[in-house]
């Protein structure tokens, strides 16, 4: 890279800058990691069986952000990537309470199998 | 022109107020907001279980508060999310200690029905156990009944056996009876062709017929039932020489007391059927090892 080429590029992140005064001055990648990570983190919690609707809008507001961060609409990114975040993060919330529910639901009836189990047997020992 | 006023100061007004800071008007998201989280954090069961994400809610109701009307619908929407995410939390919490109450009563049935089950199999094991006792008890007695009826069977071959022989004396004597028979028609014949007479007897012969030991009960004198029967043979015997004398001789393996009893029982035996006491000239018994009552017809007519 010549010294020239730098210049005019450094030229021209000054006028990028200039451009947008009125909003952040800089991309928001941390919060569009974030939002990236939060979205990953609740896809392998099984949001997409237990929270379809909060992955789909968390999906929706991702695409947006990085759609406004691509367009160097750094304001709307953040704005988006955060709303994708806490999506994201409610969609895992739910799939724990799910999870949780199936599995109070299996042992309830698994408990009062064997509790029937118990008392037939004791019926039955006492018939002996 | 008073309309272009009013125009003017409209622009105006709108011009400013983006400028102002928020409004000190009354917000009704964020006191919808507000009193929903409260709620949720005064919820007796679910108030205390997220207080992490409660904190977190009131954080995004402080920055709503704060904002400006532009990110208005943004902060009222991550509010929103906030208070839901806490409550869910707070429900995934409830769910997660109900899931551990349940699964230790699972583990402490689970136990119990091991130990049941434990305790039925030793109950199986100790019922087979006693039902193999019972069958080798069983299967003991089977034997010792086997051998019971197997010494029986031993005695009942001897008494056979006895019987068999006792069969074959007779069938002798008949033969002989028959040979004595014959030779004494034969010699009639003679004497018939020589003197032209008549036969007097056919035989002066003494005829016999024995009484085995089996026909008694062993050692004694009393007459077994193959010994009455055999009687009823000896008075058809007695009977067909009516003119005959009856002499009764018995020995028992050297008892003599036994051997006259016996002989004494058949003499009684033959009066009991009809054969006439005059006739039995003698009845006795004698020592020596034969064990036998004899009866001899002497001087038949």
């Amino acid at each position: 890279m010549t010294p020239s080429a730098a210049k005019i590029h450094a030229v021209i992140a000054v006028m990028a800058a200039s451009l947008a005064a009125c909003g952040p001055t800089k991309p928001p990648s941390d919060v569009l990691g974030a939002a990236t990570r939060n979205l990953a983190a609740a896809q392998s919690s099984g949001a997409a069986t237990y929270a379809p609707i909060e992955l789909r809008s968390a999906q929706d507001h991702l695409a947006k952000a990085n759609a406004a961060s691509a367009r160097q609409d750094y304001d709307d990114a953040a704005v988006l990537a955060s709303e994708s975040g806490v999506d994201s993060e409610l969609a895992a919330a739910k799939s724990r309470l799910g999870k949780a529910r199936e599995a109070v639901d299996a042992l309830k009836r698994q408990n009062a199998d064997l509790e029937r189990d118990a008392a037939r047997h004791g019926e039955g020992a006492s018939e002996q | 022109m008073s309309a272009r006023h009013a125009l003017i100061a409209m622009v105006l007004v709108f011009g400013l107020s983006a400028f102002a800071p928020p409004a000190p008007a009354r917000d009704l998201d964020y006191e919808r907001l507000s009193e929903s989280l409260e709620r949720l954090a005064a919820d007796p069961k679910l108030g205390a279980l997220a207080p992490v994400q409660i904190e977190r809610a009131r954080a995004a109701l402080k920055a709503l508060k704060e904002s400006g009307r532009k990110d208005h619908p943004h902060f009222v929407y991550v509010v929103e999310r906030r208070i839901e995410i806490a409550r869910v939390t707070a429900q995934a919490e409830a769910a997660e200690t109900e899931r551990q109450g349940l699964q230790r009563d699972n583990d402490r049935l689970q136990l119990a029905a091991a130990r049941r089950d434990a305790e039925q199999a030793r109950r199986e094991l100790e019922q087979q156990r006693l039902q193999s006792q019972i069958r080798a008890e069983e299967a003991e007695r089977l034997a010792r009944e086997a051998e019971t009826a197997r010494a029986e069977g031993e005695q009942a071959s001897q008494a056979a056996e006895a019987a068999r022989a006792e069969a074959a004396q007779a069938k002798r004597m008949a033969d002989l009876q028959a040979k004595a028979a014959a030779l004494a028609k034969k010699e009639a014949e003679l004497s018939g062709a020589s003197a032209a007479a008549p036969a007097k007897a056919p035989a002066r012969a003494p005829q016999r017929m024995v009484l085995s030991e089996t026909a008694f009960v062993r050692g004694q004198a009393t007459l077994a039932d193959a010994g009455s029967t055999r009687i009823g043979a000896i008075v058809d015997f007695v009977n067909a020489a009516p003119g005959s004398r009856v002499r009764i001789e018995a020995s028992a393996g050297g008892d003599e007391a036994l051997a006259n009893e016996r002989a004494a029982t058949v003499r009684d035996a033959l009066v009991a059927a009809g054969v006439s006491a005059d006739r039995i000239v003698s009845a006795s018994g004698k020592g020596g090892k034969s064990s036998q009552v004899e009866v001899r017809l002497e001087g038949a007519n």
